[in-house]
């Protein structure tokens, strides 16, 4: 699974959960962006079609934002990207979204153990893979 | 057969139109009008650039005027007078409030709309009618919206309600919202779809299971063959570079992998999300007679429902994606 993690929180928090010591699933590979409003709906569009399992994007809590307002324009950009993939009929839980400040290790933990769990049992993606992905 | 109150002088908007055009054009007041002329096939219609007043008797109104005009008006630089429809006008009031056209540079002359024509619909009616074979060789529309075709040795009519683009029945705005002057008679619009109607056809395609859903997008979406035809008669597919045209990074792949093209449509319903109006200029446009509205409708009624946001209906909005509320939904989230 790919995990694009906002540099100023959720980064972090991945980061305390390993100097923590914080046993979490290694199934993510981690891409750090400057912000969750960096995160372009293509990117993950891309990810599905190059075969990721799932796709987790992690920015600050509301009000957090280390550029005022970026995690909440991402908000609205992701509500629509998640129900335009609902509706196109890719499952639900394929890309799922997560605030996860610095401080929380422990969530970030947890995070990445539902969203392993849940696309375990989605199993291996068919739907919006390339041909040559499968 | 349609009330007698409900119908529209099809050539007294013609007139009007004409009128107005040469009133633009005379006094300087427009470079260029943008309007309909005859097409090269019956009941077809081309998009007009009219430059001299003489020239205003090219100008003509009915129901086979499918083109969004507003598509030409980034591209212009100077003083522009265009006809709209109700659908056409709001997606210059997004034009307008995402600056790339200037109010003060735009003549609007709207029209309120009575619908206009699916030409693959009017097709298969015309074909059931002929029979054996058989084509018609000509056609046209009267004044009381009903379409007179004939053929070889076979006549029909058949009425405009009955033939209409699916957007059309779904309208919620035919007299345009922002004009400058109004051809016709509002009075002539067609009737107003109930906003609370507006999505019943998409909520109900979303009452389908998920596998059913992704099986019928993939058969649509398995005819495209990348023309993007459905981009260009958008109004406001005006980036100069598309993503699709990108070549680092290349979102879109060369390979008519299938996976490729419904990262297209995606993507396209996307970048629409809270400024499409669903006037359905991509859908006309579409030599694969493709769906394309119900992936962009969707993303209309999510603008509407998450986000209290009606497209192209007010000139001092904010663009959707341009801005946020704290209460914004977050039940998403983790």
């Amino acid at each position: 699974m790919v995990a694009f993690l906002c540099n100023w929180c959720s980064y972090a928090g991945a980061d305390l959960a390993g100097t923590s010591r914080i046993q979490y699933p290694p199934n993510v590979r981690i891409v750090r962006v400057p912000c969750s409003g960096r995160v372009d709906p293509l990117l993950i569009l891309k990810c599905l079609q190059q075969g990721a399992d799932g796709v987790l994007v992690s920015g600050c809590h509301p009000g957090d934002c280390h550029y005022m307002a970026g995690n909440y324009l991402a908000r609205r950009k992701f509500a629509l990207l998640a129900d335009l993939l609902d509706f196109f009929g890719i499952e639900k839980g394929r890309v799922q979204f997560s605030w996860v400040s610095a401080a929380e290790g422990e969530k970030f933990a947890d995070v990445v153990k539902r969203v392993t769990e849940s696309v375990r049992t989605l199993g291996r993606p068919t739907r919006l893979v390339k041909e040559r992905q499968r | 057969m349609l009330a007698r109150e409900s119908l529209r002088p099809t050539s007294q908007v013609a007139e009007d139109l004409r009128e107005i055009a040469r009133g633009l054009l005379e006094t300087g007041d427009v470079d260029v009008f943008i309007g309909y002329e005859e097409g090269s096939l019956p009941l077809r219609t081309t998009p007009a650039f009219v430059t001299r007043a003489d020239d205003v008797s090219r100008l003509v109104w009915g129901h086979a005027c499918e083109n969004n005009l507003a598509v030409y008006l980034p591209k212009f630089e100077g003083k522009v007078g265009v006809v709209l429809k109700g659908c056409d006008a709001r997606t210059l009031v997004n034009l307008i409030v995402e600056k790339q056209v200037r109010r003060d540079r735009v003549k609007i002359v709207g029209v309120p709309c009575g619908g206009v024509i699916d030409r693959r619909k009017l097709a298969a009616r015309l074909a059931a009618a002929a029979g054996g074979g058989r084509t018609a060789r000509a056609a046209s529309e009267t004044e009381d919206g009903v379409i007179l075709a004939r053929g070889d040795g076979f006549e029909a009519t058949v009425p405009v309600e009955e033939v209409l683009s699916p957007s059309c029945t779904t309208c919620t705005h035919p007299v345009p919202v922002v004009y400058d002057f109004l051809a016709g008679d509002e009075r002539w619009a067609r009737q107003v779809c109930p906003k609370e109607q507006a999505y019943d056809d998409v909520d109900a395609f979303m009452g389908r299971g998920a596998d059913e859903r992704f099986t019928h997008f993939s058969k649509e979406i398995e005819r495209c063959i990348e023309c993007f035809a459905c981009r260009q008669a958008c109004p406001l597919c005006y980036c100069p570079e598309c993503f699709v045209d990108r070549e680092t990074p290349r979102w879109v792949g060369r390979w008519r992998d299938l996976s490729d093209r419904m990262v297209f449509h995606l993507g396209r319903a996307l970048h629409t999300a809270g400024r499409c109006v669903d006037c359905g200029a991509c859908r006309r446009a579409c030599p694969a007679g493709i769906d394309l509205r119900l992936l962009t409708r969707r993303m209309e009624r999510d603008a509407l429902e998450f986000f209290g946001y009606e497209s192209g209906a007010d000139l001092e909005a904010v663009p959707l994606l341009a801005t946020y509320r704290r209460d914004d939904p977050d039940d998403f989230i983790l």
